[in-house]
Parts: structure tokens; sequence; C-alpha cells
């Protein structure tokens, strides 16, 4: 019966990381999700966070995301890009007016170089610079979710317990001891 | 259609850090007191995975390590080429529109306008010659014994220059708060742009 019930958990273990599995490979094919550039600025941000009981215990760091993912301990796939975007407090319209107004600064910079009525101060030009600099960090971050305060949960299965748990079965039997932790 | 990301899943685990630029080793000891925790993560002192104690908040300069050496590469590269850019623009003030108070101001922003937008194309070749020379050093090609020396000589150009470069930022800024105390009429009037725009006058 033991054995029967630790079987049965071991194959849904199985079952469970081969969906996963199969998730992963056939992502495109189940057509919502993909792991974006977005999700690669909010992993870093310390976006994802790990809930155990529902408190947050620990950041998902991109290492243990990846042992994680690959063990088939982490759903991602309600995490779309749009549900990462709903925590950012900037969308391409706010992005896309600061943008402008820098542009605009560096146009009039531009032409007062250009004029011949006109100079440029030294304080504008290195304004410039400054400001060209930060047209390159806008588009760079272009996806970076501005200001995003709250993590999202990710809830780690525990399958890999499971498995501990046969490990050490299969030992014992091979020892000659047989003891079932699941009574 | 697989995505990038199984790409990176599937590979087998990264079996060292191969590009430990020297340079950046200098950087990090001297830095090693000022910098924030955090700023700058190696594959030994991930700020989230190796405490004793959960973190819940990522430090304000955390980046993940990229376990690649051309990814780093190519961040190093198109990073100098921006400050390259951040330079070069600086460099408008050679242009006799940009009104200096005295002559030595004007030599001393050239200078440094020159300094900033050299001082990022050497450590590009530096860090571009220590990868050549990591990657392809001893393959063999006649080209490849030429990689350590050139990456050497980079590297102490790069050290020396730092400095320098740090100085001149410096006093680029100091001049453009300077040159307020003598603002020419032309930086006063507003653009007329009916003048500006072609066509239309």
């Amino acid at each position: 019966m033991n054995e029967a019930s630790t079987l049965t958990r071991t194959n849904k273990t199985a079952r469970a990381q081969a969906v996963a599995t199969s998730d992963i490979s056939s992502g495109s094919a189940k057509g919502d999700f993909k792991w974006t550039k977005t999700h690669g600025f909010f992993i870093q941000m310390g976006g994802f966070m790990i809930y155990e009981n529902g408190r947050p215990k620990q950041v998902l760091s991109w290492k243990k995301f990846k042992e994680h993912y690959k063990a088939g301990r982490i759903d991602i796939s309600t995490y779309t890009e749009d549900s990462i975007n709903d925590h950012s407090k900037a969308d391409g319209f706010a992005k896309g007016i600061a943008v402008i107004q820098t542009f605009w600064f560096i146009t009039q910079c531009v032409v007062r170089l250009a004029q011949k009525d006109l100079t440029l101060t030294e304080l504008e030009l290195a304004t410039a610079a400054l400001a060209v600099l930060s047209l390159v960090m806008y588009l760079l971050w272009w996806n970076k979710p501005f200001n995003a305060q709250v993590p999202i949960a990710i809830t780690i299965s525990q399958p890999h317990c499971v498995d501990d748990h046969t490990q050490i079965n299969v030992q014992r039997n091979s020892k000659g001891k047989i003891k079932f932790p699941f009574v | 259609m697989q995505s990038a990301f199984n790409i990176w899943t599937d590979k087998p685990p990264p079996s060292k850090m191969k590009l430990t630029h020297i340079l950046i080793r200098i950087m990090l000891r001297v830095t090693e007191t000022f910098r924030p925790k955090g700023w700058v993560v190696t594959p030994d002192n991930d700020p989230i995975d190796k405490t004793q104690r959960p973190v819940l908040v990522v430090p304000t300069f955390y980046s993940i390590f990229m376990e690649c050496p051309p990814a780093e590469l190519k961040l190093a590269l198109s990073s100098f080429s921006i400050a390259t850019l951040f330079g070069a623009i600086h460099c408008a003030g050679w242009f006799p529109k940009v009104h200096f108070t005295s002559y030595t101001l004007s030599l001393a922003w050239r200078i440094s306008s020159t300094v900033i937008t050299g001082c990022p194309l050497i450590w590009s070749v530096a860090i571009a010659s220590l990868y050549a020379d990591e990657n392809y050093g001893r393959s063999g090609h006649y080209l490849g014994a030429a990689f350590r020396p050139m990456h050497r000589a980079f590297l102490w150009m790069s050290i020396l220059t730092m400095p320098v470069y740090i100085c001149s930022r410096i006093l680029l800024l100091v001049i453009a708060f300077v040159e307020l105390q003598n603002i020419p009429p032309g930086a006063l009037m507003p653009i007329h742009w009916a003048t500006v725009l072609p066509f239309i006058q």
C-alpha cells in the first residue's frame, strides 16, 4: 500500500515534470507564453518572489529560476508579458513623451550650433551629451517595467521532496532495511 | 519553433567564467570600498543567493551575471561606444561657434573632450584584445601570438588613462559652469524656426 502510494506520487511527479517540460518545448504551439526581454528585466529587478505558506520567502534569482524551471517546479505559463507590464507605472505613451522632450532639447542645441546669429553655451553642450545618453537609456530600457512595487508571487511545487523520499526508500531496500516514510 | 529560452536552459552549465579581465579586477579592488553592495555580480558573490538570511529586495545596482563571454564582450563594447558618443558630442566645443572667455579654457575644453572621446576607444581595444587572446591566442594562427602583447599594452594604457579620464570629466563640468559668467548675446536669443526650416521663409 505504501509502496503503491509512493509509486503513484513518483508517477505523478514524473508526469508533472513531463507536462512542464512539454510545456516548455511546445510553448509556442500553446500560443500565449513567450520569454521576453520584459521577463529578463523583471527577474533582474527581483520581481519574482518565492512565496511559502502565503508569505514572501526569497527573491527568485536567475540561477535558481533556471534550476527550478528545468526541474519542472515552477509554472510560469500564466506570467505573460502583459501581466508583468501590469506592474509598470509607465507605458509606451509616457516613455514616448519623455523621449520626444529629450529629442526636442537636442534639436534645439543642434539648431543653435548651426544658425549664424545664435551660439551654444558649454553648459548646453554638456547637457545635450547627457540628453543623448538618456535617449540611449530610454531605448535600451524601453521594455523595463517602471516603478514596480509588488513582486509576482511564485510558489515552488515540491515534487523533489517526493523524489528524495523514493531515493531513500530504494537505498534502504537495497540494504534490506525496509522503512517507509509514508505511513 | 524553439524559443531562445530553450536554447539557454538546455545548455550545459558553463564550465568557468573565461572573461575575467584583470582591468575589471583592479577596478573592483579599487572601488571595493566605494561601490554599493551587489553592483558587480560574479558567480562567486551573487548577493541574492549567497547570503545567510533571505533577501526580499534586490540591491540597487544589482545585475545578473551573464555567464557568457561573448555577451560580456558585447556589453563592454556597446557601453564604451556610447561613452565615445558622449565624448564626441563634447567635441562640438572645437567649433568656433562655442565661445570661451579665454584661450586657456578653450584649450582645456578641447583637450578634455578629446580625452573623453579617446579613452573609451582604448578601453574597447583592451577588452577586445583580451577576448581575442583568451579565445584565439593559442589557435596556432600567426595573428594569435600578437593578441597577448597587444592586450598587455592596451591594458596598461587603460589603467593609465583612467585617472586622466576622470579628471577630464570633472574639468568639463567645471568649465561648463564657469563659462556661465560670460554669456554671449547669441545664447540668449530665441530660435526663429521660420529661418531654420528649409523652404518656408
